[in-house]
């Protein structure tokens, strides 16, 4: 895995939007290096930037409300971010595609599951009618949707949550991409059937030896299926490292903090940890670390100096001064 | 001890007319029978659709049920008057998942909680020091009861909404996914204050989840619901210690990371057995363990 040349870099991204005429800073350093056939789970809480990252890559963010994009994501070495909306359009779909956390929002109505993938089968990779189709029932029975062509006919509404689901995973892999940015697409699914579709992506990945970008909020889903961490906090990653050692042994206060506040039965009675105080406004820009108001930790350094991203350890990224103590919270 | 909350043989039936002018029954509740203690804390636990809220709001007489009978401290709520039913309902409060919507967009956090307060004739002075005691009990500093709810994070609306359910000093809630809505940092922040304060009012809880874990954590007593019927009822640790239901098994297994049903086995590993037992019936089944004969798409294609 970590011999490998990753197969995406993303290098201090920050991004800035125009609010009513304000500067909101969505991402304040971005820095991920994502490879093939590994789960990439990136972590944090709403409006935290974890979806902005992703439609960074992908190249979506709305332009109308972009007022700063700098940094840089290169894709096997080339640069993405100077690329025409053109060039983008043959990656996303054929080399990079996605998947949300409403498939009902993203799958058009008007049309059968059938017809949806076909499209995007015949747009990237120029097959005929026929073939379309017999590719379409193949990645349908790929993604645990039977191959008597019936979902094939289907239309959106006539599929459950868990097989809309489904569907929307064979149109992201129809045209076998090396990169598939799945954004909490388990969230809104019971935890029966979250538990399936968490084992059908990891199937295949390793069937496709795909790299997956995953995001969520929940800590215990990135356990299940992430092979490495990263977590972001008000648009900037705090800490990254392998999952083992991400539950195992923090190197952040937030993440920490994080693991403790998560309900657990077995730790029933004994009181969660709670964050105290509110997620940094977007619009403040502070000189020292984005977590010191909230974090218990806190020294004046925190305040006066941002801390660098940098390995504390063998294969473990921190944004903390203080790194080394961060677990004994 | 004694039951607050007792529910017999409750079964709750939707009626609708279809296109073609038949009108069928769906039940949504069937045949379901439990009690709360007093100052208890059951969990009512399931997926999307079981029919747990339908439940809840059947116990509440919001949605009366359509047969079965419901006691709240020993009385039958199905056989009191309108106005003697109103009596209980001030006793009973629920709370929803989502404090967007269940707040007035329009009304200031002081006249959201004042509005019951002045159903039951309270002077403006009592009703400003009790709104101000119960913002500052969840956490809400009563300074901003003036503020509207768009000026609120989905966090402390979610404590607004707490604390207007208490107005009525009612001995019952029912927390209808209480803190799906919210983040993980401010779920706890707001588990940990629902803790407390029934700590302090010696409230009893119906805690709704579809999370078991969270469940667990919260209360002492579970039930596990699965398509309108209790399969299983049990104190937490002997649920977790004993499951005697398959669905219930499913569902430990289920919960991400952890891993509840065998020693160190996966929620993964578990699906793929159970999913190889009902392969032979469910070739497009999403939910392992369904067995019923809901005439919809996830059924067996024939």
């Amino acid at each position: 895995m970590g011999a490998a040349e990753p197969l995406i870099v993303i290098e201090n991204l920050r991004v800035e939007f125009a609010q009513d005429g304000q500067r909101a800073i969505a991402l304040r350093g971005v820095d991920i290096s994502l490879y093939k056939n590994e789960v990439h789970g990136l972590v944090g809480e709403s409006g935290s930037g974890k979806t902005i990252t992703a439609m960074s890559i992908v190249g979506l963010l709305p332009r109308q409300a972009l007022k700063l994009l700098s940094g840089s994501i290169r894709y096997e070495g080339r640069e993405l971010l100077s690329r025409s909306e053109e060039e983008l359009r043959s990656y996303r779909g054929s080399k990079i595609a996605m998947i949300f956390q409403e498939p009902a929002k993203y799958l058009n109505p008007a049309f059968t599951v059938g017809e949806q993938i076909r499209e995007t089968i015949r747009e990237h990779m120029g097959l005929d009618r026929s073939q379309a189709n017999a590719r379409a029932r193949e990645l349908l029975a790929l993604v645990g949707l039977g191959n008597d062509g019936r979902v094939l006919a289907a239309y959106p509404h006539e599929l459950s949550s868990g097989m809309k689901q489904r569907a929307m995973i064979a149109i992201a892999i129809s045209c076998n991409p090396d990169f598939l940015i799945a954004d909490e697409p388990t969230t809104s699914l019971d935890v029966t059937l979250q538990a399936q579709i968490l084992k059908l992506l990891r199937t295949l990945k390793d069937m496709k030896k795909m790299g997956v970008l995953f995001i969520s909020h929940d800590l215990s889903v990135i356990k299940e299926i992430a092979d490495r961490v990263s977590v972001i906090y008000a648009g900037k990653i705090v800490e990254s490292t392998s999952v083992t050692r991400l539950f195992g042994h923090p190197m952040h206060p937030y993440t920490r903090l994080l693991l403790m506040s998560i309900p657990d039965a077995r730790r029933k009675g004994r009181r969660l940890a709670a964050i105290a105080g509110q997620v940094l406004d977007a619009r403040a820009d502070p000189q020292g670390c984005v977590f010191a108001p909230r974090c218990p930790m806190a020294r004046d350094l925190c305040f006066k100096e941002s801390p660098t991203f940098i390995a504390h350890e063998q294969d473990h990224m921190s944004a903390c001064h203080f790194a080394e103590e961060a677990w004994k919270l | 001890m004694e039951a607050l909350i007792q529910c017999r043989n409750v079964v709750k039936v939707h009626r609708g007319r279809g296109l073609d002018g038949v009108t069928r029954g769906f039940k949504a509740v069937d045949d379901v029978s439990f009690f709360i203690e007093k100052s208890g804390n059951f969990g009512l636990v399931g997926e999307s659709g079981c029919g747990k809220t339908t439940l809840a709001r059947a116990i509440l007489y919001l949605d009366p049920p359509t047969s079965g009978k419901v006691f709240f401290d020993g009385v039958e709520l199905g056989g009191l008057r309108p106005r003697q039913l109103r009596a209980f309902r001030r006793r009973m409060q629920i709370v929803f998942q989502d404090p967007h919507s269940s707040l007035d967009p329009r009304m200031t956090v002081y006249d959201s909680l004042s509005e019951g307060l002045i159903n039951i004739g309270m002077e403006r002075a009592a009703r400003t020091k009790k709104i101000n005691r119960l913002l500052d009990l969840v956490g809400i500093s009563s300074a901003q009861s003036s503020r509207f709810p768009h000026e609120f994070s989905t966090g402390q609306r979610q404590r607004i909404v707490i604390a207007r359910a208490l107005t009525m000093d009612p001995e019952f809630l029912v927390l209808d996914e209480p803190v799906s809505n919210l983040d993980v940092s401010i779920q706890a922040q707001v588990i940990n204050l629902l803790l407390d304060i029934k700590e302090e009012l010696k409230l009893t809880y119906l805690f709704i989840s579809h999370d078991i874990n969270l469940v667990a954590y919260v209360c002492d007593r579970i039930a596990v619901m699965y398509r309108g019927k209790i399969v299983e009822e049990a104190s937490t640790e002997e649920l977790f210690s004993n499951p005697k239901n398959e669905y219930t098994r499913t569902l430990l297994a289920s919960v991400p990371g952890g891993g509840f049903g065998r020693s160190g086995a996966t929620a993964a590993d578990i699906v793929r057995d159970e999913s190889i037992k009902h392969t032979a019936r469910h070739v497009v089944s999403d939910t392992t363990s369904r067995t019923g004969n809901e005439p919809d798409m996830r059924e067996e294609p024939r």
